[in-house]
């Protein structure tokens, strides 16, 4: 930022609502500029006599600032540099900075001299549909060269192609009421609610509140408008019960009240603080919403009406009022309305010349607007019918009343079809709006998302007054609505000129191509081909011609665009409506609806308690679910993976190994009916386990498939705690909860998740019971007599610390596992590794886990995956034929009993040295691989190092009856055909020796 | 005398606790708290009611508020049908409560941060979606809620002094830190303290 002066050539002497004392500098297309604070990158170009900025989406044709704010269609731009480029930015709505740096695009080699702008000279080819047509054959061709050459040609900009590395967060609101735009009805809304002591949120997409106040040199209560702007945010501002949220656009309208808002926080900041996020995501939850948008001017279409120094007549008068640049230096109004008036008499007033106001009514539709120009030459029942000039307006043609053709020089070109409020928000719960005749316009429909009143231009009310006037009305609805009392503030003076409009979409007599949509190169003639061709309706339209698409989803070419099909079709605009609107109402960023979900921080992570000992162990680690689990615990010179996992699962079978285990599901229930509750959630008994005891349960979803897989361990009568498979905790628990609340609601059962209460760690090995009667308090017995497999105590270890032992194992060795409470969890883990070192222990990780239960032949979620039932995994007989269960009836539908179905074996590959892979399909010796010969699929697979070969479990038809057959494990997708014997799935113990040991 | 001894760490693996400042905010580790999951009988209300007035000398709030015994030693907060959160110096139960109710220790299982300062409520408006306005949360309001993904039991101890006790799982207690200290930032500045670690 600097002080001074700068040569801004295009720069008004005085006005403005710019701090001509602050210059900023910036780049566009590496050409240095200067600019003001209160500039936007628009004004500042500007301002610097910048009339090429751009070039069209498909004939890339030379383009110039269009509009003043969101609606741009032309002045799209790349804004900064390297990971921080930002395509697709509208200047117009980029507030300068110093040192912003801009980049035309979708041009080459450059902006002045594009080569693709060739494409304009077919233009005559590539109307509406062309590729449709065109691209038919070799169908071959359309995805390897068709689509590229075309994505090639066209487009906008470039993605950074990089990490974004700013920050982006999300935030939640509530009021009572959510103002949308800040002119002066929503100004005046927020500003009589909030003297009411109403909760008020007042959001714009603006840097500086005021809406058109700041573009107009409308006063009220005998002060300019933007002055009364400045004082009402400001009042508000100061108000404790205001939230006053400034370059923040309101883009989306849920249900209830609900709205999703986007802050610019520093986007505006040359170097922004690193605490702050670049954007915030606000979702806002609004008991009532008043929506003060305003409305958008439209164009008319005329011939070479795209030229740069073509523009919308409000948008002259923003750059001569609001940023004080004269956008040229002689004009041509061109307007069906009165408000195209008021441009002539603002250039006028800043010493622009206005050659001629050219409007097709009639003298006497005119209003009193006729005396604000002086003797300005105007022509009325005349049209412009042509541009000439390339790459800035140069002169113009039209025709008078006489229907001569009159030619004109001038540089700007000022167009207005009159305005359309802004319904976007209106229709985002699918409310249609309804077409005005009076001011030529869509409306809001009858059916306003719950507790929106829409005010002011937003509703139609284009006058200053019938602004103000709605924003009060409807804020002292919201207040008697809410019981919120009344607040005691006029509605001031301000002016209520009457709105005259006489339609009118396009000039029918232009020989050249008339643009509707500048960003998507559709014109009119595109339109009446897509009529011609069928697509009448709205939205074929759209999809024919694309037509409303892109960054500015058509805000200054949907209406006339649908007006003129509807002039086509010879129905009304009503009968031919609008498509719909959907949020977002301006483009999002996805980083900011990632807010802050991203790269680490994607969701929360669950560390277990031994997490920072794992680390000091050098542990490589894996997300399980939201754990961060170790994977395997890496020693000096182990090259790869396996190394560390086959070092671990040996050593976990000939001595011992220790795991932590706490990221299993843990859920204590408790009650006079917890065994009876059990009994009905799994499939086998439990009310009958003695105390001290655990049993291992399946639980069955209400159709009959196996849901998840656990243990049982009853600690006191009426005291049991169960476990759950790490990725099913959460859905067990609401399992559990909804059929103690909604089934039984009789039974007196407590559950509450300990998962996070207990570090719980699996000490597995022949040597673990003198690991664990180093742990274990002395006068605890843990031998195998007082102690057996599958026994359980609440006991303490270490001198007192309360703990909880399980003689369970999921390796299939001879194993316990003990439970402390979670802080002691770190210590209890450095304890076993000591304990255990004159028996060489080792700590394992997930994958030797897997090989060791790969080993015993017990399941996971692969083999869990909610498509198997008990008797597919070999365990229909835990279907207790002595109770009822959830699922137990659906278990037996015949289906579900076939005697082909597929169920679990064990698999070796007959070659012992080839590795098998998950997800192999198992096809008979000699079939062709179809679909047709499916004999099931490879669940799970790994190296067991006690076998010294690859093996596997999965599904094959009738798989228990058919040990020592061989069939083909195909997987198509890794180019993998072995032949495998099946076998039984469990390939270690299978009698359950080393358990008992 | 055993082998091996086992001491406690924080739930952010620490043997102090976490005490960061800003400007206009502050949070604290809540140490030497109990956390205790209550569970009522099915038509045990009254006897918990009774229980608990008699032995702690708190009478059991209504759906979304805490109460406690007007030291503030101890508080009980309303967690769901039938069920509470009783937190503070605790570590055993009067037995004539524990009869009445369920009792599970959850001291271990659940961390609580003290939040405080005249940001507070706008580093809060960042990570959960409640309405923590003083007209609508207040004093003695509790609440369960979402926060980042995950889940957290929110109480106002002080609206006019920004004082709020937040508890959550203890294995996500680096994330649940990280988010909130990432919500100071942005609300107040740079931490005008070191980093518990």
């Amino acid at each position: 930022m600097s002080g001074g002066k700068s040569a801004q050539s295009n720069r008004l002497s005085s006005g403005g609502l710019i701090e001509r004392d602050i210059t900023l500098s910036f780049t566009f297309d590496g050409r240095r500029y200067r600019g003001h604070q209160g500039d936007t990158l628009a004004s500042a170009l500007l301002a610097n006599s910048v009339r090429l900025v751009g070039r069209s989406f498909k004939y890339h044709r030379p383009r110039g600032v269009f509009g003043a704010g969101p609606e741009e269609p032309n002045a799209l731009m790349e804004i900064g540099v390297g990971a921080r480029r930002d395509p697709n930015t509208r200047a117009t709505v980029a507030e300068l900075y110093d040192g912003l740096t801009a980049r035309s695009q979708n041009r080459f080699p450059s902006l002045a001299f594009d080569l693709m702008a060739v494409n304009d000279r077919f233009a005559a080819f590539l109307g509406a549909g062309f590729y449709y047509k065109t691209f038919m054959w070799p169908a071959a061709f359309w995805e390897k060269l068709y689509e590229p050459l075309i994505r090639r040609a066209a487009g906008l900009g470039r993605l950074a192609g990089k990490p974004d590395p700013d920050s982006y967060e999300k935030a939640w609101a509530h009021c009572d009421l959510l103002v949308i735009g800040a002119g002066p009805a929503g100004l005046q809304a927020a500003l009589v609610a909030a003297r009411a002591g109403a909760r008020v949120i007042l959001a714009d997409e603006d840097f500086r509140p005021g809406g058109r106040l700041n573009a107009e040199r409308a006063e009220i209560a005998r002060i300019p408008g933007h002055e009364w702007a400045e004082r009402v945010a400001g009042d508000l501002a100061g108000m404790k019960n205001v939230r006053l949220l400034t370059r923040t656009t309101v883009f989306a309208a849920y249900d209830g009240g609900d709205y999703a808002a986007l802050e610019k926080v520093s986007d505006h900041l040359a170097s922004p603080p690193a605490h702050l996020p670049r954007q915030r995501l606000w979702r806002i939850q609004a008991k009532r919403t008043i929506l003060a948008a305003g409305a958008i001017e439209r164009p008319i279409a005329f011939g070479n009406n795209d030229r740069p120094g073509v523009m919308l007549a409000s948008a002259v008068r923003s750059y001569v009022n609001r940023h004080a640049v004269a956008p040229g230096k002689s004009a041509i109004v061109f307007t069906n309305n009165d408000d195209g008036w008021r441009t002539a008499r603002d250039l006028i007033a800043a010493g622009v010349d206005v050659e001629a106001i050219i409007d097709p009514r009639a003298s006497e539709e005119v209003g009193i607007v006729r005396e604000m120009t002086g003797d300005t030459p105007v022509f009325t029942r005349a049209r412009v019918t042509d541009v000439k000039g390339v790459r800035s307006v140069e002169s113009v043609e039209f025709l008078n009343a006489n229907g001569r053709t009159v030619r004109l020089d001038a540089d700007i070109v000022a167009v207005s079809g009159g305005w359309n409020p802004l319904v976007h928000l209106t229709c985002h719960r699918r409310n249609n709006p309804v077409w005005n005749e009076r001011i030529a316009a869509f409306v809001p429909g009858a059916e306003m998302p719950s507790g929106m009143i829409a005010v002011g231009a937003a509703n139609g009310a284009f006058s200053t007054h019938g602004a103000l006037a709605q924003g009060t009305e409807a804020a002292m609805r919201v207040l008697n609505d809410l019981s919120l009392g009344q607040s005691q503030i006029a509605i001031p003076d301000s002016e209520d000129a009457p709105y005259s409009i006489s339609p009118f979409w396009h000039v029918a007599e232009s020989k050249a191509r008339a643009f509707v949509d500048l960003q998507n190169d559709v014109s009119v003639k595109d339109i009446a081909i897509s009529e011609r061709e069928g697509f009448r309706s709205v939205e074929h339209m759209k999809r024919y011609t694309t037509l409303g698409m892109a960054t500015d989803q058509g805000k200054t070419s949907n209406v006339p665009a649908l007006a003129i099909m509807a002039e086509l079709t010879g129905k009304s605009i009503a009968e031919t409506g609008t498509t719909v609107f959907r949020p977002p109402y301006t483009p999002v960023a996805l980083s900011a609806f990632a807010g802050r979900a991203r790269g680490k921080e994607y969701r929360p992570l669950r560390l277990t308690p031994s997490h920072d000992w794992a680390v000091e162990q050098g542990a490589s680690f894996v997300e399980a679910g939201l754990w961060l689990r170790p994977e395997w615990f890496a020693l000096k010179g182990e090259k790869t993976w396996r190394q560390s996992v086959d070092r671990e699962a040996l050593a976990v079978r000939k001595s011992v190994g220790f795991c932590d285990v706490s990221t299993l599901g843990k859920i204590d229930i408790k009650g006079r009916d917890a065994g009876l509750f059990l009994d009905r959630v799994y499939t086998n008994m439990m009310s009958t386990l003695p105390v001290g005891r655990v049993r291992y349960g399946l639980m069955l979803r209400e159709d009959g498939f196996v849901m998840d897989d656990g243990t049982a361990a009853r600690l006191g009568e009426n005291h049991f705690v169960i476990t759950t498979t790490t990725a099913n905790a959460g859905k067990v628990m609401e399992h559990l909860d909804y059929c103690s609340q909604v089934h039984w609601p009789e039974l007196d059962v407590h559950m509450v998740s300990v998962t996070d209460r207990w570090a719980q760690f699996a000490v597995a090995g022949p040597s673990s019971r003198e690991v664990l009667r180093k742990i274990v308090d002395e006068e605890f017995d843990i031998s195998n007599e007082a102690f057996p497999f599958m026994a359980c105590a609440a006991l303490t270890v270490c001198g007192g610390v309360e703990a909880r032992l399980f003689r369970i194992s999921f390796s299939g060795e001879f194993a316990y596992e003990i439970a402390v409470p979670a802080s002691y969890g770190d210590a209890l883990a450095r304890a076993i590794a000591q304990a255990g070192k004159q028996f060489s222990i080792v700590p394992y990780g997930l994958e030797a886990l897997n090989i060791l239960r790969l080993e015993k032949g017990h399941l996971t979620g692969n083999e869990l995956n909610g498509q198997t039932t008990a008797g597919d995994l070999g365990m229909a007989r835990m279907i207790s034929p002595r109770k009822d269960c959830i699922g137990k009836v659906m278990s037996q539908r015949p289906a579900l009993q076939a005697e082909d179905r597929m169920v679990l074996a064990g698999f070796k590959a007959v070659n012992a040295a080839e590795e098998l892979t998950a997800g192999a399909h198992f096809i008979g010796l000699g079939e062709e691989a179809s679909t047709g010969n499916d004999q099931g699929w490879m669940t799970s697979v790994g190296w067991s190092p006690t076998f010294g070969h690859s093996i596997g479990i999965g599904f094959i038809r009738r798989g228990p009856s058919r040990h020592g057959e061989r069939v083909r494990a195909v997987d198509l997708v890794r180019g993998k055909d072995i032949e495998v014997e099946i076998c039984s799935p469990h390939f270690i113990d299978p009698q359950g020796e080393r358990l008992r040991a | 005398m055993p082998e091996f001894l086992l001491s406690r760490k924080t739930a952010f693996n620490l043997d102090a606790p976490v005490a960061e400042q800003w400007d206009g905010f502050s949070l604290a580790e809540r140490t030497d708290e109990n956390v205790w999951w209550l569970s009522a009988p099915r038509g045990g209300g009254e006897a918990f009611a009774a229980a608990m007035r008699e032995t702690l000398g708190i009478e059991p709030p209504a759906a979304g508020r805490f109460a406690d015994n007007g030291e503030g030693a101890v508080r009980l907060a309303f967690a769901g049908d039938r069920q509470w959160f009783l937190t503070g110096k605790a570590s055993e139960l009067p037995k004539r409560l524990d009869e009445a109710c369920c009792a599970t220790d959850q001291s271990d299982g659940w961390v609580g941060l003290t939040l405080e300062g005249a940001m507070a409520r706008e580093v809060l408006c960042r990570l959960c979606p409640l309405d923590l306005h003083p007209d609508v949360f207040g004093n003695g309001s509790a609440a369960r809620s979402p926060f980042e993904g995950m889940l957290a039991l929110i109480a106002c101890e002080d609206a006019s002094a920004g004082r709020y006790a937040v508890h959550f799982q203890r294995s996500s207690a680096r994330s649940f830190l990280d988010h909130v200290r990432h919500a100071a930032s942005s609300v107040c500045g740079a931490p005008v303290s070191e980093p518990s670690h």
